[in-house]
């Protein structure tokens, strides 16, 4: 498996992450390193194996439309690096 | 007295009596920790003010005769992922520094409900991802044991301080191993739950399909009582279930006579001399108590780190997304624009493992990729799920190896990532198939490091799996020894 820098900017781009050159230099062989170990799955046949998600039979669960208390917005905009106006506040993003 | 040297279940007695009080525990707990912990590093946190208040009102209530539970009074440390209003919850993370959680997670309820005193917020690897706690913004807890060797992980301090008398009792989580890799490494008896027995409300995720809160704890008897109050369905958590209530006594006096435990031969594959002779001394104790012990082979169990890593990185690139900045957590100053802002604030809150671990994640679920590697890795989950099931039916229980050898010693991970991740083998399949496993002390290295073994149960089976470790200690005393040169 081709680590290629290319690839590298593309994960970092997904990830929105930068990796300083140190932490890329890791990664890349890390990685490298990972995914020749994970070959060892092309040779497992699965065809005809189901994809197993969840090990619960995942259901939906319904409550009745009673307002109930939840969290205040006070106490859920206390960690906020900056708010305004009882909002998150943040760079613009739109000129 | 030093209150640490007493189980959780000991103290609570005391404190029932009356010969001692909650706050006597809690003084006993902070008083341990300030002394011990510049050694051991096992707390990231440990703030007081919450916990008298909370060992006042549990005073209060046990004069008021309200029945309360049998570790009413007890401090218990909780693992740095695990939500407390209002107290400093940060993963061991530069990305959550200062961060306090608007809310209790249900479990941190329950115990307080029980009377019970959250008590430090213990060392880890960020974000849970790491065997060792070597990625946390504060540096790894040593073992109790050696402190030239690490105390595991990703739940290290859990077990460091258990061990070490900085604590009595702790919640932890498993995602892949992290209850029990860290409980052997340092000697203490470690319980990860079947999915789904105890709420995920207030855990902060990282790979949710597979993350499990439980309990570290100086024995199995011990660790029924904690996991009885945790356990249980809860409406916040729509993925956990009703689980079966059991009492102490109920555990106790079990025979063995015919109870059928299998050991999975690919799991005894790679492990060191000292592993294998504590194995085979744990079968010989299991065997001289009535039970039948026989291998079995589990042959798909060889594609559980790939399965694993794709998995549990999958869904940790998803849930770590939330890290932008905006909300809670660290926001870089260097942001000219949203897009700068959430890549800066990232790029300098996240250590260089979880953003690996990340970008493996989008990897695997990229265009391209996505059948090759996180289909065929969800295949492979159910391909283990069922050969576990398939096992069951001949079997009351496996027992397998927890790690290939004892403690790494420090520094020693970062050369070997590949190597560190590939002794996920013998915990990380439990976690694929959502089963409950005890990881128990089962002997010593020739160089007196703690080794482990862990009984693994069919799901919602904890009260089988707790009884085969009461019975299993009854006749051992490898979780009683404590090292001779601890602080």
């Amino acid at each position: 498996m081709n680590i290629s820098d290319e690839l590298i900017n593309n994960l970092q781009s997904l990830s929105k992450i930068t990796l300083t050159d140190t932490e890329r230099e890791k990664v890349k062989n890390e990685l490298k390193e990972l995914l020749e170990y994970m070959k060892i799955l092309d040779g497992l046949g699965t065809d005809g194996a189901e994809l197993l998600s969840h090990i619960l039979s995942p259901y939906s669960v319904f409550r009745e439309d009673e307002v109930k208390p939840s969290v205040l917005a006070e106490e859920l905009l206390s960690n906020a690096p900056e708010t305004k106006d009882g909002c998150f506040a943040v760079p613009k993003s739109l000129e | 007295m030093d209150i640490c040297n007493l189980t959780a279940l000991e103290l609570g007695e005391k404190i029932r009596s009356g010969e001692l009080t909650p706050t006597d525990a809690v003084n006993g707990v902070i008083a341990a920790a300030e002394k011990k912990d510049k050694i051991y590093n096992c707390y990231t946190s440990l703030e007081k003010e919450q916990a008298y208040k909370l060992a006042k009102e549990v005073e209060k209530r046990i004069k008021n005769g309200e029945v309360l539970s049998s570790l009413a009074g007890v401090p218990v440390a909780v693992k740095d992922n695990i939500c407390e209003k209002g107290k400093l919850t940060t993963c061991a993370s530069g990305m959550l520094e200062g961060f306090r959680p608007p809310y209790d997670a249900t479990v941190i309820t329950k115990i307080k409900k029980a009377g019970m005193i959250p008590l430090g917020k213990l060392n880890m690897d960020e974000f849970a991802m790491g065997s060792s706690t070597e990625s946390s913004v504060i540096g790894c807890s040593k073992n109790p044991w050696n402190t030239d060797c690490v105390a595991g992980g990703s739940s290290g301090g859990a077990a460091a301080a258990v061990k070490s008398g900085e604590g009595i009792i702790a919640l932890a989580t498993d995602t892949g191993g992290s209850i029990r890799q860290p409980c052997s490494f340092c000697g203490v008896t470690g319980l990860k739950p079947t999915y789904g027995t105890v709420s995920r409300y207030g855990l902060i995720a990282f790979a949710s399909s597979l993350d499990t809160v439980g309990t570290v704890a100086k024995n199995a008897r011990d660790t029924a009582a904690l996991y009885s109050i945790i356990s249980g369905k809860d409406d916040k958590d729509l993925t956990s279930k009703d689980t079966e209530k059991f009492s102490l006594s109920e555990l106790e006096n079990r025979s063995l006579k015919g109870v059928k435990i299998g050991i999975p031969k690919e799991l005894l594959g790679g492990i060191g001399t000292d592993t294998a002779r504590c194995i085979e001394s744990a079968v010989a104790t299991l065997k001289a108590l009535g039970a039948d012990v026989n291998e079995i082979s589990m042959p798909i169990l060889n594609y559980t780190v790939s399965a694993y890593y794709i998995i549990a990185c999958a869904e940790a690139s998803s849930n770590l997304a939330r890290y932008d900045g905006v909300r809670y957590g660290h926001r870089t100053f260097r942001a000219s624009s949203l897009e700068e802002m959430y890549i800066n604030s990232r790029s300098e809150g996240f250590g260089t493992e979880v953003k690996k671990r990340i970008m493996l994640g989008n990897f695997v679920l990229s265009e391209g990729f996505y059948d090759a590697y996180y289909g065929k890795a969800l295949k492979v989950k159910g391909l283990i799920s069922e050969s576990f099931e398939e096992a069951f039916k001949s079997f009351d229980y496996l027992l397998a190896p927890v790690s290939s050898g004892t403690a790494y010693k420090t520094g020693e991970c970062s050369n070997r990532s590949l190597g560190v991740y590939k002794d996920d083998i013998y915990t990380a399949c439990v976690n694929l198939a959502g089963l409950p496993s005890l990881a128990l002390p089962c002997g010593f290295s020739e160089g007196g490091m703690p080794i482990g073994m862990q009984l693994i149960g069919k799901a919602f089976d904890e009260r089988g799996l707790l009884s085969v470790g009461v019975a299993f200690q009854s006749v051992t005393d490898y979780h009683a020894k404590t090292p001779e040169e601890l602080i």
